[in-house]
């Protein structure tokens, strides 16, 4: 019936997959973790993320894939609460489950790219940056950290991909010093013509977000809310943009910078 | 034969596991999974006459063996599930009970004249404030709860269900209601919790307070489910927990004919689904219905 077509709309056929922990190594204060998902044919692109299972809690815990090769899925965790604390001390062989693919993707704007992060955000702009200079464009990163501590991070991600990275330290033990949205400040005021994409703490994605719109360059960014169901049942991950209220589950998790009420 | 078959106030459901409110919004988003007219029923997203923002995020937080939700009862108004939701669910052939609840008792009969057509029961939701009563939400307030109840009675010819609440006692409630007119109950609503950020050193939650569901609750569903059956005549949807065929079971024998899954679908969307089958292999192991075991708790021996 055509009406119930339409409010369909595109609603992604995410599931439920049984999935297994085949490789989990530090990676300084974060985790890589590969989970794989045996022969489900899944498809993440860039910005999607899942919803994991964690052994002895009843939340899943959402994550956003920082690439894909054949049905193995690289995560990076970064240890923060209870349920993100076991998930890292978890063997390979360990088995959860996972609904996936869930939520929107980064759009692969025309023109180069700066993608701007830092701790985890890394993740799913690692795995944009891949599919961007698969589409020719050239990649700028900035990666900013409170100090050297993501140096593994960054090896990991970015270390087999053409990009030009550049790390920025707090505390100036690598890298810049100081924070990266004034590197993508002086990238913007001298004329860059990019699309800017930032993942990290709110603070730096508004931060970024202020910087691109300012020079009038595009901007896209992945708005973190606590989420429960991950697929816009609970509506507990309300975001504010400008034409109204959101669901970063289901609406995002990534937005256009110039529609978020930040 | 159908042993999960049960018929509620006139109505025949083919099996008793319907979806809690709340947790499964208006059902698009699980619809692609299993077909909706296989569940008992779809509870819907609570409704009220306006549009809700809801409450500042964090919005959830886990507990032990549960979670705090504080959504605020965002939902888009009776208006715009009339267009698309609940047209919607109708040609999904669909079982559908529609979770009302207002500022004050003319809202909610409002709402519930308006959703009829589509709604096979109405759900009265009455754990919100009673924004131009008292200082007690509807539920703890017999007089004012009533009063939601006759108003919608008289605004709807669907059987109306009184959504309890744990917070309080909920017999001198429930006896409010039945002489109001209500035809059924469904409980438990979610139990008043808090937590704290250590680190922010205040509540987790952006409303401070919020409500606690999922399996730490379901001995105090079991309990408040027994209770009201001792007192009622009314049939009863139980919730509170329910994430498996047993769960199910234990409410059937404190006295629910239906039974709701809430928080458990946010653990596997496949829950509400997982637990008819659960149903099915159990009785049918046993060569028994569901309804042998409704209320078989309260049988002298
Ligand atoms: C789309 C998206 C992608 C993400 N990708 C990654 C990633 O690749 N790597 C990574 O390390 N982290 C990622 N996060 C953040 C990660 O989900 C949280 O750190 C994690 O859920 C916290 O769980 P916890 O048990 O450690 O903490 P707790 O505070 O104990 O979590 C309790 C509950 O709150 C929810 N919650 C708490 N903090 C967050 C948060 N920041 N975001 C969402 N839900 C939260 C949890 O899901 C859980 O249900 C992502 C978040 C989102 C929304
Ligand atoms: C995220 C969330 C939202 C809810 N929203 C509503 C609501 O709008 N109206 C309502 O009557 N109950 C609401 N509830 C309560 C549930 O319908 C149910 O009564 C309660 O969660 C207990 O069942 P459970 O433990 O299976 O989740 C909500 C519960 C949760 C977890
Ligand atoms: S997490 Fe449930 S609606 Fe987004």
């Amino acid at each position: 019936m055509p009406r119930s077509l339409e409010f369909h709309g595109s609603a992604a056929a995410w599931d439920d997959y049984p999935v297994e922990i085949i490789d989990s190594h530090s990676l300084g204060p974060h985790q890589r973790i590969v989970l794989s998902f045996a022969d489900s044919g899944l498809r993440f692109k860039p910005g999607q993320f899942l919803n994991l299972s964690v052994p002895g809690h009843l939340l899943r815990r959402p994550l956003a894939p920082a690439g894909q090769h054949g049905s193995e899925i690289e995560l990076i965790v970064t240890p923060f609460g209870p349920g993100t604390h076991k998930l890292v001390r978890l063997k390979p062989g360990s088995r959860l489950r996972a609904l996936a693919p869930l939520g929107n993707s980064f759009p692969v704007a025309p023109g180069d790219a700066v993608l701007i992060g830092a701790g985890a955000g890394a993740a799913p702009l690692a795995f944009l940056a891949a599919r961007l200079l698969a589409y020719g464009r050239n990649v700028t990163v900035l990666h900013g950290a409170p100090s050297n501590e993501d140096a593994e991070l960054v090896r990991a991600l970015y270390g087999g991909l053409e990009v030009q990275l550049e790390y920025f330290s707090e505390d100036g033990s690598l890298g810049r010093t100081g924070l990266p949205t004034a590197a993508l400040h002086e990238l913007l005021a001298s004329g860059a013509e990019v699309t800017v994409y930032s993942v990290g703490p709110y603070a730096l994605m508004k931060a970024a977000a202020a910087v691109a719109l300012a020079w009038r360059r595009p901007a896209f960014v992945s708005l973190d809310a606590h989420m429960a169901c991950g697929v816009g049942a609970c509506l507990s991950c309300a975001v504010m943009t400008k034409s109204g209220q959101k669901h970063a589950c289901k609406d995002g998790p990534v937005f256009a910078a110039e529609e978020v009420r930040w | 034969m159908n042993r999960l078959e049960v018929e509620f106030l006139g109505i025949r459901f083919p099996n008793p596991v319907v979806t809690a409110s709340g947790t499964f919004n208006y059902g698009l988003e699980y619809a692609h999974l299993y077909p909706l007219s296989a569940l008992g029923a779809i509870t819907t997203k609570g409704t009220s006459l306006e549009p809700i923002a809801g409450a500042p995020t964090p919005r959830i937080t886990e507990t032990p063996m549960g979670m705090l939700n504080a959504i605020g009862l965002e939902n888009k108004g009776v208006e715009a599930y009339l267009q698309h939701e609940l047209p919607w669910l109708k040609e999904q052939g669909a079982r559908v009970i529609v979770n009302v609840f207002g500022d004050r008792a003319g809202d909610f009969a409002e709402v519930a004249r308006r959703v009829s057509p589509y709604a096979n029961l109405i759900e009265v939701n009455l754990s919100c404030p009673n924004v131009h009563g008292g200082r007690l939400p509807f539920a703890h307030d017999p007089q004012a709860a009533a009063e939601v109840v006759r108003r919608v009675k008289d605004a709807t010819e669907r059987p109306v269900l009184a959504k309890l609440s744990p917070n309080g006692p909920i017999l001198p409630v429930a006896e409010a209601l039945e002489a109001a007119g209500v035809d059924g109950f469904s409980l438990i609503n979610t139990l008043l919790g808090m937590r704290m950020d250590l680190d922010k050193k205040r509540p987790i939650l952006g409303n401070a307070s919020g409500g606690l569901s999922g399996p730490a609750i379901k001995p105090v569903a079991v309990r408040l489910v027994y209770e009201l059956y001792r007192h009622t005549d009314r049939p009863i949807l139980g919730m509170g927990g329910v994430a498996s065929a047993a769960d199910a079971l234990e409410l059937a024998l404190a006295g629910a004919s239906l039974v709701a899954v809430g928080t458990a679908t946010f653990s596997n969307p496949y829950a509400p689904y997982k637990v008819i089958k659960g149903l099915d292999e159990y009785l049918s192991e046993r060569e028994e219905t569901w309804r042998d075991w409704i209320g078989a708790a309260h049988t002298p021996n």
